[in-house]
């Protein structure tokens, strides 16, 4: 009989983080402000430029916490958007000059969707593998690079796996062939210490719900060389220095802001998290037939991606319901598509849809990981009973 | 799922199988594109005429929910044995799951088949 844990608890930090209280706070004193809900480009009236002063301080403290300067960041509605305007951006206005793009299979969907949709319009796109652990094979970028190269795009930590590349050798690669370079970073903001121009990156994507701030809100960094080299694509206002049209969602950028703020102020939480990270895996490996999805070094503390033998992975995840967390598997109405990043690193099918990716985050406890790891066992040890015997002759 | 599928998720004391089993008839069914899997064992009833039930599977929730309530919807007789229709009718199965739900049918008839070639113990 399968007991399951009496309350949820949430390890789907890499998903998304609930909202800090500070994030709350801040977006709901913009919403209930006098004047702030004026337009940050309505600088001919007060309240106008009561929003944009807002905003200038927002944009300053956001950009000094991705190492960036105000002037290069672009607000956009999420790291989504952001990669799209980086990738379709770059890609389009150097289309002269070549057609060739270089990305890596396990990328997130936000930049190999769009990748696909500029392949559809003529560019060529080359997908470097990865070894088993999901670190990029050394060389594999240098040897790819062709005269006709524009753009190469490389995720700093992978959101599955949370495996780190190392993006400061590929963009030294990326300067020396003219290549421009962008670097989705959804899943390293917040958890990495960030710091884009010393990355030496020409763009780089990063979303505020990723670090307890509110959803529909993420920036780009454009390295000030870089941004007369990058096409819009949308058009309106010409907001953002033209990069991005739109009204600025001013109480979005006030949460945006608070979270990038609080980012300073944790400089113990990183250390928690590790300890957190060893308690959870400890308690994971007690059981035989677990292996660990990711690089064991290079890799952020906050998931712990591992596979389980002898289970279904539907099952599994269902036997795990009060946990919330994600499995290796995305699911639609009919079949279940293993994983494509735990696929990338060589899992079969059957382990990569075993797999389950725990997020650990700020608010997460000492109890909070005892009681995975409790519901973990519980459902792994119901589900391997219910399945044994089943390759047995006629007895 | 609905709430009796949860339940009998939860039990599955039918993949419990009997100690020092005596003769028995099983079948095996396998379905690689679900990734599912599923034993039916069909045991002698000690002391009576009757046949017991079980099974093992590896599967999603709602195909090992649909094992369990065969089992427990037998009554001692393969005559007793559901049907996939009511399976699927009892535990809601989403249609997109209902062919997996004859991998069960399908071993059913199978023991069916082995059960009329000699009763258990012979």
């Amino acid at each position: 009989m399968l007991s399951r844990a009496s309350r949820t608890v949430y390890l789907d930090n890499a998903a998304t983080t609930p909202p800090a209280p500070e994030v709350v706070e801040a977006m709901c004193a913009w919403l209930g402000s006098d004047t702030l809900y004026a337009n940050a480009s309505s600088v001919n009236h007060q309240p106008g430029r009561t929003a944009a002063a807002a905003v200038a301080r927002a944009r300053a403290d956001i950009a000094a916490s991705l190492g960036a300067r105000p002037d290069e960041l672009v607000f956009t509605s999420g790291a989504t958007e952001a990669n799209n305007l980086a990738l379709f951006g770059a890609a389009r206005y150097r289309r002269d000059e070549g057609r060739h793009i270089v990305s890596v299979r396990t990328e997130h969907k936000a930049v190999l969707d769009p990748l696909k949709k500029l392949q559809s319009e003529g560019y060529e796109v080359s997908w470097l593998d990865t070894d088993a652990s999901g670190r990029l094979s050394d060389g594999a970028l240098a040897r790819t690079i062709r005269e006709d190269t524009i753009l190469a795009s490389i995720m700093l930590v992978n959101n599955e796996t949370g495996v780190i590349q190392d993006i400061p050798a590929a963009a030294e690669i990326c300067q020396k062939n003219d290549v421009s370079l962008h670097v989705d970073a959804a899943q390293a903001y917040g958890k990495l210490a960030l710091d884009a121009r010393r990355l030496g990156v020409d763009s780089l994507s990063v979303s505020a719900h990723k670090i307890y701030g509110p959803k529909g809100v993420g920036a780009l960094f454009v390295r000030s060389e870089f941004a007369p080299r990058l096409e819009p694509i949308l058009y309106g206002g010409g907001q953002e220095r033209g990069l991005r049209a739109g009204t600025l969602a001013g109480h979005q950028i006030a949460g945006f802001q608070a979270a990038a703020l609080a980012l300073a102020n944790d400089s113990g939480e990183l250390a928690r998290i590790r300890t957190l990270r060893a308690r959870l895996l400890a308690g994971l490996f007690s059981l035989d037939g677990v292996c660990l999805n990711g690089h064991e070094d290079y890799c952020v503390p906050h998931i712990v991606n591992v596979s389980v033998t002898g289970v279904h992975g539907e099952s599994l995840l269902h036997a795990m319901e009060p946990v919330a967390l994600s499995s290796g598997s995305a699911c639609n109405s009919a079949s279940r598509e293993p994983s494509y990043v735990l696929r990338a690193l060589g899992r079969s099918d059957a382990l990569a849809e075993s797999s389950l990716r725990f997020g650990i985050g700020r608010f997460t406890t000492d109890e909070d990981i005892d009681e995975a790891v409790q519901q973990f066992r519980a459902a792994v040890t119901h589900l391997r009973a219910s399945g044994d015997l089943l390759e047995d002759e006629n007895s | 799922m609905n709430a009796l599928a949860t339940r009998l998720f939860d039990s599955l004391n039918c993949a419990i199988l009997p100690d020092s089993p005596a003769v028995c008839r099983s079948a095996v069914m396998h379905d690689p594109g679900s990734h599912s899997a599923l034993r039916f064992f069909a045991y002698p009833d000690r002391g009576s005429e009757k046949i017991m039930l079980r099974f093992r599977a590896s599967a999603c929730p709602d195909l090992l929910a649909a094992c369990e309530l065969t089992c427990r919807m037998s009554t001692g007789s393969p005559e007793s044995w559901p049907a996939a229709d009511d399976l699927i009718r009892e535990l809601d199965i989403p249609i997109e799951k209902t062919g997996r739900i004859l991998l069960i049918e399908d071993a059913l008839n199978d023991l069916r088949r082995q059960l009329k070639s000699g009763p258990i113990g012979q």
